[in-house]
């Protein structure tokens, strides 16, 4: 059908792209039909009518690309047609703007872009940016060549020695021939380039730009509600009076992030950002910009960026710095997981890592150097003697007021099963001033070798003293085998307050410093990359370390992390160490780690704590957990049909007890047809037993299999289904024959009742129908019974419990500028929930029968893209 | 029904709008949460063609129904057009309350009640015209709506053997909302000769009636049962005046003000006082006059008419009213209600495919005069089917509110030490879900 042109359109565009800045005339005495008013048509053999739907066509619904598309007029005959023929012309359309155009042709590259939330903001901006503007290829270097998604460090080496050769790349097929280049690197670079600054757009004078706004309701999931999507308790559970109920940050307001990027003339760069996550009072509780100029030659120097208001910053591995309120579980830094080195402006969501201030990134010879500054007000967990715990990351975050009549809960009130704060609730907005100064020196040894050097120190208005008493309830803090080493994560925490216990002196520092040493080297096909980063302990010097009270030499924790890669055209392996003390807690890492900091400790609790809201800390830190272990992963396309995606194999053990953890996963993809694919992932982890009461290990595996069929052009069929297990000890302190008002956590001795598995199993049918190149509607099933993790279009979901859920989308491109994304879903779920399960009114002991409450849950999401 | 004579008589357009009027008037209209009940709903049925692009119109032409939503655009009818539509729908209502587990870990929300109810609700309008540059207009459809209806019936959580029966009803209890005010507009717009800018003018007369009964009857003890109703009479006339302006052949920019709409009318209530299982025993009625005026609204919106195969309309609207600004003589001058500005913002798309068949979508966001958290969210879509000179429009509706409230009615229970352990949360987690399906017809001519 003609409606299905999308090829023509593209050379059409193409075509006007080549065309842009020369007038075209038609032939003397022909009417060009793209070009031509009413009037001018009206001197053919044509009605009135006939004319203005001619006119109409061509305005409202597409441009003539040759004589024979007039028979797409209503009232357009064969007759007329051979008429007008001889008197007609359909020379090429104005061009459209071409960084448009170049986004209208890439067009599910950008949806998928677009979709992508977390810790790669920072990247797909930029990626946008340059698919829309794109760079020459003649002028990038190593870094910017390595930023580039599946582009290893050995491709960016083998680009630079094959432009070094040619002298320069003058077309797709010169880059394309460079030696040792892999295909897949090519598909990931050849978007964003062009080969002549003729070609490149980012001089002109137009302002450019696109404004995006996301809109959704969808409930918080899983554990997240234990601590904020859903009520907590603040008031006694005493018999006869209503607890008091409390949402962190209100109800019902959804989450709405509005995104407005401009490309100013002459490679200036400028962005807002206003962002609530759902439950946020304000709809623009984050609020952030920059204006900032990109690659500036100033003789030697060439200045990368330069970025004032909020930036963000990396370097190396991430261990010292990376400022993301994101963790991005496994983050290798290379295939999709690439880390954003160097300045960027920052459009992200992050909030409590935001950096604001001004940073420069520069280069001159073989020195590669960026500075940068920021000065901030940051959220934490304070202590009573008013020094900060910890930085915390709320999300949602909330309001001041609410805040503000939370903290004013009085300690030592009962609360709740006979537990007791003895602290007041002191999370706090805002709650310190963060001076940050630091910077990075690279210096080239080689094409891709380099090393250096990156540093910073942060200044407080408070000291830090990582106290669990503050966080934990007097009873887990009593109960000793409720507090266990790998809890040691907490009180291993930054602390800089030393008190001597002979008298009342007390020192306090109110500063951190965090630098290391990173290096990458290149030869043949293999790659070495490593950092290491040091926490300066604040007793000890920058460089000389002193001795404690006891006369034992003070140890700064440090971190470790070392890569080794290896390609081939079909294949690569890489190769991960990493090594993090417990006691480097550096705010800015975010390094690889399998899991967050906080995580699998006491903190995952909310009753152990003297505040649920203290959950925030297991919840969303996104420091690494410290870990030792080794993590090694390949790709292997066995054949044309045949590829190991991905095979994953992770040995490590949690540092701050010494629990054996391993994870593996293996991930194949099957294409027997073109139509047909087939893909498996399996996965299998596990965590040892660390003590003979130890009810913390666990064995869990998961198989996914998917089939994906192509019905037609336009209609896409998938069909999901995933089995999954995971085992652990009975707990004992369930199986308790507790009384209505006894002790809840006595274990009497009775042998174990409580849960021992929790098997899994989904199916999910999705149905993709394409009513043009543009407008796709999607429909899903899912049947789940357990925990499921999916990504429904772009959208990554958690379910856990018995459930059915629906959900609809329509994603269109209304014309070369505007995206529209509409979906909705319908869940209907019985949330699992283990044990014994009280009704809001019961008094403790009486259990009520039917432990499965349903609910049916309505969501909507909304995502709209202009660009101009 | 004086009213309705006169607009039969007066033309025979109107006679068509009154079939319209008179298949509607038994029944009842539109309904959703009860935060949106005291003065009424503003998320009434317009026709199905306007419910599947999200109640857009402020720079959509919608024919005789723009004299609504801004009557400038009544400049773009070259002929005659007829609109009728009818909706059907559904209000689904959980009231939840959490629950926790015995680690104080908060497990779910369980329903402590549920309601399903159904309505229905329709819109008309007619548009031709008169003379180039002049086309007049008509609407008959729901400005506001106050239906909304809630039962429950308390039973004995506490099982005492060898006393009451299991589970024994303590009380039922009803909570009905109902009425409508609908408005009957008439609109004249004039465009300059090239139509690049138009205005609109356009009159409305709203009427309806404003309803709310509770019932409670007790059954253990000897309290009173009680029913106490109230009703009132809207009638008032406010006007809208509106602007479009072709900023281009692809873009078209709408702009409106609609001024407050004073209704007034006679205010009766009843209280009827009873025993259990015995007759009335005391009923007390009074009646008076009473108004509100409702406030200011102004919509601004763009439509844009890109080169898009298949051929396609994006529209966008938003639409602020000062409910803070309105009045009810029910309340002193210094202690109105405490009420929330609004901003309702809609969004709709339409691709027309190659056979003529128009598919339509639309997403809108309206926050709630009463609170301003619970925001209801749409999500519309529909088809239109051609049909010699018209067009079938289908539209289908998913919306939701969520919101915490205080209970309707307190949950009390009987002044016995065994119901002492028994206690409830002063607030409930309240989730609205309306389904809406539409179906009308377009007639050009």
């Amino acid at each position: 059908m003609t409606h299905y042109r999308l090829p023509l359109r593209l050379a059409a565009l193409l075509l006007a792209v080549m065309t842009a800045g020369g007038a075209l005339a038609a032939p003397t005495g022909l009417v060009d039909l793209n070009r031509a008013s009413v009037e001018e048509i009206l001197q053919l053999p044509v009605d009135e009518d006939l004319a203005r739907r001619i006119v109409d066509y061509r305005d409202f619904v597409r441009y003539f690309n040759n004589v024979y598309d007039l028979m797409e007029v209503e009232g357009m005959t064969a007759a007329k047609l051979a008429e007008l023929k001889p008197l007609v012309a359909t020379l090429p359309p104005d061009p459209l703007d071409a960084s448009i155009a170049r986004l209208a042709a890439s067009y599910r590259q950008v949806q998928r872009y677009l979709g992508q939330e977390g810790a790669s903001e920072g990247l797909v901006d930029e990626y946008l940016d340059m698919m829309r503007e794109p760079k020459n290829v003649n002028d990038l270097d190593l870094f910017d060549l390595q930023s580039f998604q599946n582009v290893s460090p050995v491709d960016a080496k083998n680009i630079l020695m094959a432009r070094e050769r040619l002298g320069r790349f003058e077309n797709d097929r010169q880059l394309r021939r460079s030696d040792g280049l892999r295909y897949w690197a090519f598909r990931n670079i050849r978007d964003f380039v062009v080969y002549n600054d003729e070609d490149r757009l980012d001089e002109s004078e137009q302002v450019r730009g696109n404004y995006e706004v996301r809109y959704f309701d969808t409930p918080y999931f899983g554990d997240d509600v234990e601590a904020f999507g859903e009520p907590v308790l603040t008031e006694p559970l005493v018999p006869g009076q209503a607890p008091v109920i409390e949402y962190p940050a209100g109800s019902g307001d959804p989450h709405m992030t509005q995104k407005l990027h401009l490309n100013l003339s002459g490679g200036f760069r400028a962005g807002v950002l206003t962002h609530r996550a759902m439950h946020e009072e304000s709809w623009h509780e984050t609020f952030k910009g920059y204006y900032g100029v990109n690659d500036k030659k100033f003789g030697p120097f060439h200045l990368k960026r330069l970025y004032f208001g909020n930036f963000r910053v990396a370097f190396g591995q991430g261990l010292v710095m990376d400022n993301t309120d994101f963790m991005q579980y496994r983050r290798t830094g290379f295939g999709w997981n690439k880390r954003p080195i160097g300045v960027r402006g920052d459009l992200s969501r992050s909030h409590e890592y935001a950096l604001t201030g001004a940073a420069m990134e520069g280069k001159a010879g073989p020195l590669h150097a960026t500075v940068f500054y920021s000065r901030d007000r940051k959220d934490a967990i304070l202590n009573p003697d008013g020094t900060v715990n910890q930085y915390v990351t709320m999300d949602p975050r909330p309001g001041a007021d609410w805040l503000a009549d939370h903290m004013a809960f009085e300690p030592g009130q009962s609360y709740g099963l006979g537990v007791r704060p003895d602290t007041p609730t002191l999370i706090a907005r805002d709650a310190f001033e963060e001076n940050v100064t630091g910077g990075n020196m690279k210096v080239m040894l080689g094409k891709a070798s380099y090393v250096g050097v990156t540093g910073y120190e942060a200044r407080y208005d408070r000291a830090f003293w990582a106290d669990p008493v503050t966080l934990v309830n007097t009873y887990a803090m009593d109960t000793r085998d409720l507090l266990e080493a790998r809890d040691s994560e907490i009180w291993s925490g930054y602390t800089s307050v030393f008190a001597d216990p002979g008298d009342s002196t007390r020192t306090e520092h109110k500063f951190r410093r965090v630098y290391g040493a990173e290096f990458q080297t290149v030869h043949e096909n293999v790659s070495l990359q490593g950092e290491y980063a040091v926490l300066q302990d604040p007793r000890n010097g920058f460089l000389s370390r002193n001795k404690d009270r006891d006369g034992n030499v003070i140890k700064n924790p440090d971190a470790l992390l070392l890569n080794a890669y290896a390609q081939w055209d079909d294949l690569h392996l890489l190769a991960i160490w990493r090594d993090y003390d417990v006691g480097f807690d550096n705010p800015y890492n975010r390094g690889f780690a399998n899991d967050n900091r906080y995580e699998q400790t006491i903190l995952d609790s909310p009753f152990r704590l003297n505040d649920g809201l203290y959950s925030y800390l297991s919840l969303n830190t996104p420091q690494p957990k410290p870990e030792r272990g080794v993590f090694l992963q390949t790709r292997y396309r066995v054949s044309r049909n045949l590829i190991i995606s991905g095979l994953e194999f992770d040995q490590w053990e949690r540092k701050a007890d010494g629990a054996d953890m391993q994870r593996y996963t293996l991930k194949v993809e099957y294409q027997p047809k073109f139509n047909m694919r087939f893909r498996m992932r399996h996965r299998y982890s596990s965590r040892a037993q660390t003590n003979p009461n130890d009810v913390r290990w666990f064995r869990s595996w998961e198989s996914r299999f998917e089939m994906i069929t192509l019905l037609s052009n336009y209609n896409r069929v998938k069909l999901m289904y995933m089995t999954s297990n995971v085992m652990f000890p009975p707990r004992p302190r369930l199986g308790g024959t507790a009384e209505a008002g006894d002790e809840p956590y006595v274990n009497d001795g009775t042998p174990g009742v409580g849960t021992a598995a929790i098997p899994t199993h989904a199916f999910q049918a999705m149905y993709e129908h394409h009513f043009t190149p543009t407008m796709k509607l999607t429909l899903s099933s899912e049947m789940y019974n357990g925990f499921l993790w999916n990504f429904e279009g772009n959208e990554f979901i958690v379910v856990d419990g018995r459930g059915f859920r629906n959900w609809a989308k329509i994603a269109s491109r209304v014309s070369e500028r505007l995206l529209f994304q509409l979906k909705v879903t319908r869940d209907h779920n019985l949330p699992r929930t283990y044990f014994d399960v009280r009704a809001y009114q019961d008094e403790y002991g009486l259990d009520i029968e039917n432990s499965f409450a349903p609910r049916d849950l309505t969501s909507f999401r909304m995502q709209m893209d202009y660009t101009f | 029904m004086k009213r309705i004579s006169m607009i039969q008589s007066a033309h025979g357009l109107a006679g068509i709008l009154l079939v319209g009027l008179l298949a509607v008037q038994p029944g009842a209209v539109t309904a959703g949460s009860v935060l949106d009940m005291p003065y009424g709903s503003p998320a009434g049925t317009l026709g199905a063609e306007v419910d599947a692009m999200a109640g857009t119109g402020a720079a959509y032409y919608r024919g005789g129904l723009s004299a609504r939503f801004n009557p400038a655009l009544l400049s773009a009818e070259h002929a005659h057009r007829l609109d009728g539509s009818l909706s059907l729908y559904q209000d689904h209502e959980d009231r939840f309350q959490p629950l926790w587990d015995s680690f104080e870990s908060y497990v779910t929300d369980t329903a402590i009640a549920s309601q399903r109810n159904h309505y229905f609700d329709s819109g008309f309008g007619a548009a031709l015209r008169a003379t180039r540059g002049l086309a007049v207009g008509a609407s008959l459809s729901t400005l506001y709506d106050f239906t909304y209806d809630f039962d429950e019936e308390v039973r004995d959580p506490v099982n005492q053997p060898g006393s009451d029966p299991d589970d024994m009803i303590l009380e039922e209890r009803s909570w009905r909302s109902g009425g409508r005010l609908r408005v009957l507009s008439l609109g004249v717009a004039m465009s300059t000769p090239d139509e690049r800018l138009s205005v609109g003018l356009a009159g409305n007369y709203a009427f309806g009636t404003r309803k709310h009964e509770i019932t409670r009857r007790f059954f253990l003890d000897q309290d009173d049962s009680s029913n106490e109703y109230r009703e009132q009479w809207l009638e008032g006339t406010n006007a809208v005046l509106g602007v479009r302006i072709k900023a281009t052949p692809r873009l078209e920019i709408g702009a409106a003000w609609e001024s407050p709409l004073k209704v007034s009318g006679e205010l009766t209530e009843q209280t009827d006082v009873f025993a259990v299982g015995v007759d009335t025993v005391a009923t007390s009625a009074s009646a008076r006059d009473a108004s509100i005026e409702y406030p200011n609204r102004y919509r601004v919106g763009f439509t844009l008419y890109p080169r898009s195969e298949p051929r396609t309309v994006f529209t966008a609207e938003m639409i602020f009213s000062e409910w803070t600004q309105l009045e009810d003589s029910e309340f002193p001058a210094d202690a109105q209600p405490r009420l929330e500005d609004v901003v309702d913002v809609r969004i709709g798309v339409q691709h027309t495919f190659y056979n003529d068949v128009p598919l339509r979508f639309g997403f809108r966001r309206m926050d709630s005069y009463s609170d301003h958290e619970a925001g209801a969210t749409f999500f519309t879509s529909g088809i239109g089917v051609p049909w010699q000179r018209g067009l079938f429009h289908v539209s289908v509706e998913l919306s939701k509110v969520t919101s915490r409230q205080e209970h309707l009615f307190p949950y009390e229970f009987p002044d016995d030490e065994a119901y002492d352990e028994i206690y409830t949360a002063e607030t409930a987690r309240v989730e609205d879900t309306r389904f809406r399906l539409g179906a009308g017809f377009t007639y050009l001519f």
